[in-house]
């Protein structure tokens, strides 16, 4: 009696499941038709090539966009730090230029974001012209421009290509007829940018002005390529269009020689700029050591090593702008100990009897001193020095961050032990 | 005292046996691979071996991985115990209820222990392997997270004595983030002009800890060693703050009716 109904229910149970997959199999048929015959709608800046990228479809593109923004900063923060101390790297620090630890963070960067053409610029110059992967470089712009085909900055994608190509070969290095023939393509993707700067030069926001990629720095490219392929009545007429606040330069005086038919025309504009050169090479003046801005978060570390510290805090560790951040140093000569020790503020006496003969007010201190000062010593670099200034001075923050952060853990773990003692007593 | 350290001892070991028979364990240990890998597979244009990268990434999975052994078994200790009525078996054997916190917070520090000598000492070999250097901070860094997590299984022992486990999750993960922030938020109400939760901040600090005092990220990047002073104020630091958390949760645990 009971085998009916229930085999009806076991069939009527298939035929939802079946119907449920035929629809689900439909749904998914109709989706895969509609992505297929609508690709531009349906993906219309993002390049869907393999497996991977399919997968990086299903991702949020908020959750994409701030994994990518860390990691752009992570990268930005390795290029502050500079190489290892204990592995040969051949780079500096404060320069992406021949950088290898931020190029897988940028390369991971570009694939979960693939619209922030900024990070293409910096990869492919630091592919083409610092590490011998030109042809990286290129295919990587190259799946810039598919990504960002319709986007306002896609000029910036060709500038950075035309700069590749311009600058990979140099007239010093490589022979005349290969440099003319990269700059030739260089020229062809300079026009691309124009062109494509002039034709989306409404869409772009104040905010979109790039120091680099801008209309004026392409045609001074322009102007100088043309004139290095030989093409110098073009090259006249794009040097034209630039403003005459940039025309002063040296390839304003090489236009300015051309116009005049010199005899002594040089080849490239470069060989101008050989005395320019060697003017460049000049040797670091920055004295140790400068302050951190949270000693707090550094008290595991020695102050003596925060120099290097606080030169990547303060972003290119010039003297001029560290001296700025001192409102108790501002315009003022310091020292090996980074302070100011030039003015009549501190005062100089000798404790050892054996050298009585005052200190002169305008004396600067350095290591070799042997005098003390009235004040107690609180620095790492032996020259036993502190300070009557602002209690926040922030040069002192390396040397007090020990203090600062010893004590209050001190009376938090003494409280903490007096307590757990109390309870255990009492409790 | 002896019958108590005794205890102790035999509770932290079956802690630690219990732990290391989790497949959740083998999972934590089985990911650290992949990553390893990752140090070969995430170099796209061939540059070679990236030092810096593979230490700081390193780092921040060793933390993680850490992150997870502390409030996935820590959890497993004390709350499973009370639900099914095992701990009624342990107490009777037991000198004090403090005793049997101590011993499962020993199990779980040993768990810990391994696994960060396990991690750090992949990511020294690695390193070493493909740059010839020693690199000293990493160790040094281990032990810095392992005394940061240390605590926070406190923490974890702590609340899992008094509440349950959703609770005891959602306490554990706001302190943790509270104690890496807690003088920045203290300084935000400064300077906002109220003085009230500056205050209120100030007593906050006092009770919880401060887990930004455990920052090892700007000795490893810039290669830095840290002082050995240092160092030993942060191991007191961390063994009271320990012993004072345990206190309270054997003290909450003692007089709680079972």
């Amino acid at each position: 009696m009971s085998t009916q109904p229930q085999k009806s229910l076991t069939s009527s149970a298939r035929l939802s499941v079946l119907s449920a997959l035929m629809l689900l199999a439909m749904a998914l048929s109709a989706q895969h038709l509609m992505k297929s015959r609508y690709w531009e709608y349906y993906y219309p800046e993002v390049q869907v090539a393999n497996f991977a990228d399919i997968v990086l479809q299903t991702i949020p593109g908020q959750i994409k966009s701030f994994v990518a923004g860390v990691l752009r900063i992570t990268a930005d923060e390795y290029m502050h730090i500079g190489p290892t101390k204990k592995a040969k790297q051949n780079f500096v620090a404060g320069s992406f230029a021949g950088n290898t630890e931020i190029m897988s963070l940028l390369e991971l960067s570009v694939i979960l974001e693939p619209t922030n053409t900024d990070m293409y610029a910096v990869m492919s110059h630091n592919l083409a012209l610092y590490l011998n992967r030109f042809d990286d470089a290129i295919k990587l712009l190259h799946r810039g421009i598919q990504a960002n085909k319709n986007a306002p900055d896609l000029h910036k994608l060709y500038g950075a290509a035309a700069y590749c190509y311009g600058f990979a070969k140099k007239p010093s290095f490589a022979a005349p007829a290969e440099v003319k023939k990269y700059r030739e393509i260089a020229v062809n993707y300079l026009d691309a940018a124009i062109k494509s700067y002039l034709a989306n030069e409404h869409r772009m926001s104040p905010y979109m002005h790039d120091d680099f990629a801008n209309l004026q720095n392409y045609y001074v490219m322009q102007s100088r390529f043309l004139a290095d392929v030989g093409r110098k009545s073009e090259a006249l007429a794009a040097w034209q269009k630039v403003s005459e606040a940039r025309q002063i330069s040296f390839l304003g005086h090489y236009f300015t020689m051309l116009q005049q038919e010199e005899i002594a025309m040089p080849d490239f504009p470069d060989h101008l700029l050989t005395a320019a050169y060697q003017a460049l090479f000049q040797v670091s003046t920055i004295r140790p050591p400068y302050s951190v801005p949270a000693a707090y978060r550094f008290w595991l570390t020695d102050p003596a090593s925060l120099y290097y510290l606080a030169i990547y805090a303060r972003g290119f560790g010039a003297p001029s702008l560290l001296a700025e951040d001192c409102h108790e140093h501002r315009s003022s000569e310091l020292n090996q100990c980074g302070h100011d020790h030039s003015t009549a503020q501190h005062e100089h006496v000798t404790h050892d009897p054996h050298l009585q003969q005052p200190v002169q007010p305008d004396h600067v201190c350095g290591p070799g001193c042997e005098h003390d000062h009235h004040h107690e010593s609180t620095h790492a670099s032996g020259a036993a020095h502190e300070h009557e200034h602002d209690p926040e001075c922030p040069h002192c923050a390396s040397a007090k961050s020990w203090k600062q952060a010893g004590i209050p853990v001190m009376i938090q773990a003494f409280l903490m032990l007096a307590t757990t003692i109390i309870i255990r007593r009492f409790i | 005292m002896r019958s108590r350290i005794s205890c102790i001892t035999a509770i932290a070991w079956y802690s630690f046996i219990e732990a290391l028979r989790n497949r959740l364990f083998l999972g934590v240990f089985l990911l650290a691979l992949p990553f390893a890998a990752a140090a070969w597979t995430i170099d796209v244009y061939q540059l070679g071996f990236q030092t810096r990268l593979v230490s700081d990434a390193g780092l921040t999975v060793i933390s993680t991985l850490g992150l997870l052994v502390v409030l996935f078994f820590s959890l497993d200790q004390i709350i499973p115990d009370i639900e099914k009525r095992t701990v009624y078996f342990i107490f009777t054997r037991m000198p004090s209820r403090h005793t049997y916190m101590i011993g499962r917070f020993f199990g779980i520090v040993t768990t810990l222990l391994c696994l960060h000598v396990f991690l750090a000492g992949l990511l020294v070999m690695i390193i070493k392997l493909r740059t010839g250097a020693w690199f000293n901070e990493i160790p040094i860094a281990g032990l810095i997270i392992f005394l940061k997590q240390s605590l926070l299984v406190s923490i974890v022992m702590l609340l899992a004595s008094c509440t349950s486990k959703i609770i005891t999750v959602s306490i554990s993960v706001l302190i943790y983030v509270v104690g890496h922030g807690l003088d920045i938020f203290r300084m935000l109400a400064e300077q906002g002009g109220n003085s009230i939760i500056a205050f209120l901040l100030d007593i906050a600090g006092l009770i919880l800890p401060d887990f930004s005092l455990y920052e090892t990220r700007i000795m490893v990047m810039h290669e830095i060693p840290a002082q050995t002073s240092a160092l030993l104020i942060l191991a007191f630091y961390t063994l009271t703050a320990i012993f004072f958390y345990l206190a309270i949760g054997g003290a909450i645990l003692k007089h709680r009716d079972l």
